[in-house]
């Protein structure tokens, strides 16, 4: 272990940290869009509806994130008929495939979570709001998600962490992040141990960061009466 | 005692192993210096090399994959005791291990769509005025990469982990342009729709960009100076009995030796 290369390495997977946080902060952003619609179709009555959710969940969530992104990016990038489409502009740049696949893939987790969270709102308390004369909208938006998003908020934090690993692929198709950045150092000073550690590190700053924000997010969003709830 | 037995049998045999014993890595994504088959066994110019190598030094070779940006880390921390993997010789990587005497000098090309202006270059000032402030990708960690970041002021540098990553994002128009070796372009530029793709500009060497290197070696741990020598000496009985001429010659279609 060479400190000399330890401190040379600081800056250098620092250049790749704005990248991270970037995908990081982006790929969860549209993961938690994408996921409500889906954990609410997984829901649906019709079984029209949720059986094409449930497939689509059941091939993200059983397929590795690397070979996604892998088909996001040169998979799609093969085939005619996208290449000439008004989603080309989009898929040509590398960072959008790595949002698009960590993104989508974050978003059939967070269905799965949301789904859980739904499921345990007492069927009581939309019979009572359809009583009050709420439309379904308003229940939904009024009484079922605050609680859901309230419940789920530890295990979205989590998400959170996951998706900031996740952004670690993005180097396979070209985005310099920081894991890129680093790899793109050990190739030149063939000194793993340094640059990963240094990487490592940042990562675990940054994973401590969001675990942070996210329990103060729960600290001011609980419900002062049930702090002490033991759920 | 049967453990005092066993544990003297295991160091007698470790000794007798490692005098004869060498674990060569090697990077098998880029045919045709080395490659995989069906049944993951590993071929091509470097294993012939490597091979015939061995039978001179007469040792028990053993091959391993691994994936290039992990070949020098891994000859550091001693998973292999060599690299044979079509390695440039460069001062960069001086520093960090030893070389032996190049065996091969293999050409590069950039590579574009037939359309690119630069695909008119005739030397390799055309193509820097071509491709200056374009998106080049390059294989990370190798010498191309460091070819464009010298002399491509301007440009965007994509790194990728195989050739024929880099030739696909040529094709789907995401770069201008890729450099890579001249073969292990030949290949997949067969495989392409004829006339897409084409090379730009003249083959070029060390000669041309010092950053090339001075060919290609069979890379040792620092300091492992005896083992050097004697891969030194059979590389120069290989290219004086045109040993290297005829390997080369079987996997590229032209002859490769150093000069």
């Amino acid at each position: 272990m060479s400190f000399e290369i330890f401190l040379t390495a600081i800056p250098i997977v620092l250049k790749g940290l704005w990248l991270t946080l970037l995908i990081t902060f982006c790929a969860f952003l549209l993961g938690q869009i994408v996921a409500l619609p889906l954990a609410l179709l997984a829901r649906a009555r019709s079984r029209l509806l949720r059986w094409p959710v449930k497939t689509w969940i059941f091939f993200i969530r059983g397929s590795p994130l690397l070979v996604q992104l892998f088909i996001i990016y040169f998979g799609m990038g093969e085939v005619d008929a996208i290449r000439n489409s008004v989603f080309w502009p989009i898929l040509r740049e590398p960072l959008n495939c790595a949002i698009l696949a960590v993104g989508l893939n974050s978003g059939a987790y967070s269905a799965e979570l949301l789904r859980g969270g739904l499921r345990q709102i007492p069927v009581g308390q939309l019979e009572a709001a359809r009583v009050l004369g709420m439309s379904g909208f308003h229940a939904l938006t009024r009484i079922t998600l605050p609680q859901v998003y309230r419940n789920v908020l530890p295990v979205t934090g989590n998400e959170i962490i996951l998706v900031m690993k996740g952004s670690a692929l993005a180097s396979a198709v070209t985005v310099m992040e920081m894991t890129g950045a680093a790899r793109a150092f050990v190739s030149k000073t063939y000194a793993p141990f340094e640059v990963f550690t240094v990487a490592g590190i940042i990562y675990l700053v940054i994973g401590l960061a969001l675990s942070q924000l996210f329990r103060g997010i729960e600290r001011a969003t609980a419900i002062p009466s049930s702090a002490t709830e033991t759920s | 005692m049967r453990t005092l037995i066993s544990s003297a049998l295991l160091a007698l045999l470790a000794t007798t192993a490692s005098a004869e014993d060498l674990r060569i890595g090697t990077s098998a994504d880029y045919p045709p210096w080395e490659a995989v088959d069906a049944n993951n066994e590993i071929f091509g110019f470097d294993r012939d090399i490597g091979d015939e190598i061995c039978k001179r030094i007469a040792a028990t070779c053993t091959w391993q994959n691994q994936s290039f940006d992990g070949l020098l880390p891994g000859l550091q921390v001693g998973r292999f005791d060599v690299i044979i993997s079509g390695i440039s010789i460069n001062e960069e990587r001086s520093k960090s291990v030893d070389f032996s005497a190049p065996y091969a000098d293999a050409p590069n090309s950039f590579i574009v769509l037939a359309d690119n202006p630069a695909a008119a270059a005739k030397s390799k000032e055309d193509l820097i005025a071509a491709l200056s402030s374009g998106v080049i990708g390059a294989q990370g960690g190798t010498t191309h990469e460091q070819v464009i970041r010298a002399h491509f002021a301007n440009a965007n540098v994509r790194l990728y982990e195989r050739p024929d990553q880099v030739m696909s994002d040529i094709l789907s128009g995401r770069i201008d342009a890729g450099v890579m070796e001249r073969s292990a372009a030949e290949p997949l530029m067969d495989s392409e729709k004829g006339g897409v793709l084409v090379y730009a500009g003249p083959k070029l060497t060390g000669v041309d960009f010092e950053e090339f290197g001075k060919g290609q070696a069979v890379a040792l741990a620092k300091g492992n100076t005896v083992l050097q020598n004697r891969v030194n000496d059979a590389v120069a009985e290989m290219l004086k009995d045109g040993t290297i001429k005829t390997i080369s010659e079987k996997w590229f279609g032209y002859d490769q030796s150093p000069k």
